[in-house]
């Protein structure tokens, strides 16, 4: 039992606090609009932007070799972007299956962004419809429209 | 007088036709040699072996870079320490303040051109980099390291170079002191043939050739080095045909790539451009007089003049070439003075980064032998882009050393160790360290030491289990208690824990952090032996796995670099990249041949692969591997597994962080104890290099599917903060249990409301 002191204490502090910790701390809203991308100051922005540059001229070999690079000097949250790039290079180079493996790889190393997880999932539907897996595809555009339906649902 | 008196011996007629055939003959032979010295020269085949280069070490603000780690990398690049940098390959330094000009390259993405950037050091690391005005510069590269050649079928090796990337100062030595006259003569010269010949009566013998550079091509390339008259005959009409049909600017560019210059070992060095690497370390351009002038007098016999094993001989015909070229004009006098203070300034044999990594190119060899026929490899002087990054090497190989010379400083106790360092996102292999002393080329320990793993197997029994969420989650209590397993000819196996006691029924968790034996062989049996050996394999272990239930606790045998592979599903999340050492191969003119992409396999599917990694990073945090935390920064997440075999033959330590996995064994090559644990031995070695690299953390937030559940303390009901034994797990949906204790039953009802209720009660 606790005594009427501590309670009255404890009540008051609580009071104080109202408003911003009544909820137990480990539980979370979740979120569904983390940021992503590469920051200005990050070195694989630079890298990112040469990888960019070649793609657009047609150097898919060139462009690969930017984004592997960037990949090893990556910061947390960095390596979504990189390999969502390479999963969609892949796909230019008609590699389906590679461009498979790095969109789920990007998707594992993506922050909670319902838009972003979505547009992953295109690939990947994609990746897989170009491999001829029907339904894996179907599957995949299934979980795109989900994402985006809780976006809107969210707002 | 008869008839046949009159008639002369040999009939006009019959001279005229001998003299015809003669023409005839000769008018063949040139023809035959004509030809043949066409054929050479024109397919131009050059013996080039197979070059392999380290990666370009990259530069940028914030990477993890020690002091002694820059210092060791420049002087395997033989930068040379110069004020003001003022030249391609040469630094300076100010306290923590680098200023280095860095050397051109071309590499598959354009590569860099030469320019002087400035590094800041501050607490071992990266803190600014910018260019020679000041500006900040994102990423600077240091030119590729070659760190091999390969060549298979010969044993020759040159580095090509251009007549117009000739320093002028070479090309005019060379011809002051071995060819005057050679762009006026016709591929024999007169005056030089008399001159030798003058000496060659004087000293009874053939000592001097006279020989123009036009003949000492011919010498090289086609003929044999013996001085006989037969094969001067053929020499000459060669030179003379080689003029007619060649400039003389492709005469002296063939002569300056083709001269040879010496030996090492099996290797033949030909050409000045290699000579210059072979005996200065530094690329022909960057050379200077004095060192041009030790070229050009070696050719009178590189072995006689080998500044190695004869310097002072070197030195005086040095000195004879600088006082020639003085002679002719192509040094001022202030010049000859400065050029003859100078030493000779070669560098050791063996002391750059040619042999620096014997271990690494072992493991790029036998990659290109299984992708390349040896006829590729000989001789078409392929340019291999490896993997190899050399500060990830060179800490390794720090690393593994320090923790040695602790442990066993005089080598009495014959340990040894290995290092395998990958990134785990390309599935690059970084480093390779085969050898406490690890510029010695000999058994590679990395790559063929086949070892039991011990404890490293532990994280495939959790996996499996995983992959069964109904039935098992990371709060799923095990028995660490006495376990007999019956084997075949009435043999039993009963495991025991590395502290000899046994804890009761733990947490799955638990057992994986303490590396419980006798929990873990408890679960392995339960899960079964045939489903834990398909988990070996889809994690990439190659070979059969015998069904015995010590592979539970890991009497299966594998190599270091066999462990990095079986890690590598486990650093990615789930994914199997193909581990790679090379990255591209181009032809000689750089033209890309092949190329070896990153690719991601999905091996594991990512709830489970998440929680085995959640579960390695509580090994980290409370287990096994927490004494390694002091070493590195406290907010980075890293996962990891000790192993110790029977007997302490074995120590291993297998883990990663977000972009780096490495895997360290210690032991003996006799397989004798050793007295070695994972934690103590292994560990350590880890932690040194894992500090000493860039690093990003391991994610924690649960994928899509996990969710983190409160679960009491009998793993079976679901619980709630502030409940006693109540701990947190990362769960898979399906493992989550329907039920719940009294205790979390009552604050999940009633929320918030019940925890206010229960703080009143």
């Amino acid at each position: 039992m606790v005594s009427p002191l501590v309670r009255l204490i404890a009540l008051a502090g609580l009071l104080a606090l109202a408003g911003c910790t009544l909820t137990p701390p480990t539980t979370t809203a979740p979120r569904d609009d983390m940021p992503v991308g590469i920051q200005d100051s990050s070195p694989a922005h630079s890298l990112l932007a040469s990888a960019r540059n070649a793609r657009s001229r047609g150097d898919t070999g060139a462009a690969g070799r930017y984004l592997e690079r960037a990949l090893s000097m990556a910061g947390a949250g960095e390596a979504t972007v990189l390999y969502r790039e390479l999963a969609e290079l892949r796909l230019a180079e008609g590699k389906p299956r590679d461009a498979e493996g790095l969109a789920l790889r990007a998707l594992r190393e993506a922050p909670a962004n319902a838009e972003w997880r979505a547009g992953l999932w295109d690939i990947l539907a994609t990746a897989r419809q170009r491999q001829g897996n029907t339904d894996g595809s179907e599957a995949a555009r299934a979980e795109a429209e989900k994402l985006r339906g809780s976006q809107m649902g969210a707002r | 007088m008869s008839k046949n008196a009159r008639r002369p011996l040999i009939s006009r007629r019959l001279l005229w036709q001998l003299a015809l055939i003669l023409l005839v003959l000769v008018m063949l032979g040139v023809a035959w040699l004509d030809a043949r010295v066409r054929q050479r020269f024109d397919s131009h085949q050059w013996q080039l072996p197979a070059r392999v280069y380290a990666r370009p070490v990259e530069l940028y603000s914030g990477r993890v870079l020690a002091e002694r780690h820059i210092t060791q990398l420049l002087a395997l690049l033989r930068y040379r320490e110069q004020a003001g940098a003022p030249t391609p390959g040469s630094f300076s330094r100010q306290g923590n303040s680098y200023l280095i000009h860095t050397r051109a390259f071309h590499d598959s993405d354009g590569g860099e051109p030469a320019r002087q950037i400035r590094l800041q050091l501050a607490g071992n690391q990266i803190s600014s980099l910018s260019g020679a005005d000041g500006a900040r510069l994102p990423v600077a590269r240091l030119e590729p390291m070659q760190i091999g050649s390969i060549h298979p079928g010969h044993s020759q090796d040159r580095i090509l170079v251009r007549l117009a990337d000739t320093p002028p100062m070479l090309h005019d030595m060379l011809l002051a002191v071995e060819d005057r006259q050679f762009y006026q003569h016709h591929g024999l010269s007169l005056r030089g043939l008399a001159r030798a010949m003058v000496a060659n009566l004087r000293a009874g013998g053939l000592t001097q050739g006279g020989s123009t550079l036009t003949q000492q091509l011919v010498k090289n390339f086609w003929l044999t080095r013996d001085r006989t008259l037969s094969r001067k005959l053929l020499e000459m009409p060669m030179a003379v045909l080689l003029e007619l049909h060649y400039e003389k600017p492709q005469i002296i560019e063939t002569y300056l790539n083709e001269v040879y210059l010496g030996q090492d070992g099996s290797r033949a060095i030909h050409g000045m451009g290699l000579g210059a690497q072979f005996y200065f370390g530094r690329p022909l351009n960057e050379l200077e007089p004095h060192h041009f002038a030790l070229l050009v007098g070696m050719l009178k016999g590189p072995s006689l003049y080998d500044p190695r094993r004869r310097p002072e001989r070197a030195q005086a015909r040095r000195d004879v070439v600088l006082n020639v070229a003085h002679e002719q004009g192509l040094l001022s006098d202030d010049a000859l003075a400065a050029a003859l203070a100078r030493p000779l300034e070669v560098v050791p044999r063996g002391g750059g980064a040619l042999y620096a990594f014997p271990a690494f190119i072992d493991l790029v060899r036998r990659q290109l032998a299984r992708d390349y026929p040896p006829a590729v490899l000989s001789g078409e002087g392929l340019n291999i882009h490896s993997t190899l990054d050399v500060l990830a090497q060179l800490a390794a190989e720090d690393a593994l050393a320090r923790v040695l010379a602790q442990r066993d400083p005089q080598g009495d106790n014959q340990l040894n160790g290995a290092v395998v360092v990958t990134a785990p996102d390309q599935g690059d292999v970084l480093a390779i360290v085969a050898d406490r002393q690890p510029r010695s080329a000999g058994f590679n320990r990395a790559l063929d030491a086949v070892r039991p793993i011990g404890s490293l197997a532990k994280p495939a029994v959790v996996l499996t289990a995983l992959e069964r969420p109904k039935q098992y989650s990371l709060a799923t209590l095990v028995a660490d208690e006495p376990i007999t397993v019956p084997l075949a000819h009435g043999d039993t196996w009963a495991p025991q824990n590395f502290d000899k006691e046994s804890r009761g029924a733990i947490p799955m968790a638990e057992a994986l952090a303490q590396s419980r034996n006798q929990a873990m062989a408890s679960l392995g049996m339960e899960v079964g032996l045939e489903p834990l050996i398909l988990t070996l394999k889809r994690l990439g272990v190659q070979g059969r796995i015998p069904a015995y239930p010590s592979i539970i606790l890991g009497s299966h045998a594998l190599t270091p670099f066999e462990v990095a592979v079986m890690y590598q599903p486990l650093a990615t999340g789930g994914f199997r990249t193909p581990l790679r050492s090379i990255t591209d191969v181009l032809d000689i003119a750089g033209q890309p041949l092949a190329r070896y992409p990153v690719s991601a396999d999905p091996v594991i599917e990512q709830g489970p692969a998440f929680l085995t990694q959640w579960a390695m990073i509580q090994v980290m945090r409370a287990g096994t591997g927490q004494r390694v935390l002091g070493q590195l920064p406290a907010d980075l997440v890293v996962a990891g597994k000790t192993g110790t075999s029977d007997g302490y033959r074995d120590a291993w330590f297998a883990g990663f962080s977000g972009n780096h996995l490495a895997v360290v064994w210690i032991g003996r090559d006799d397989n004798q104890p050793a007295g070695v644990a994972g934690s103590s031995a292994a560990l350590p070695v880890w932690g040194n290099l894992m500090a000493a690299l860039p690093q990003r953390s391991l994610r924690e937030d649960a994928p899509p599917g996990v969710e983190w559940v409160w679960m009491d303390a009998d793993g079976q009901r679901r619980s709630a903060e502030g409940c006693q034994g109540a701990r947190r797990y990362p769960m898979l949906v399906a493992s989550i249990p329907e039920a719940a204790s009294a205790c979390g039953e009552d604050i999940s009802r009633g929320g918030v409301r019940g925890w206010f209720r229960r703080l009143f009660d």
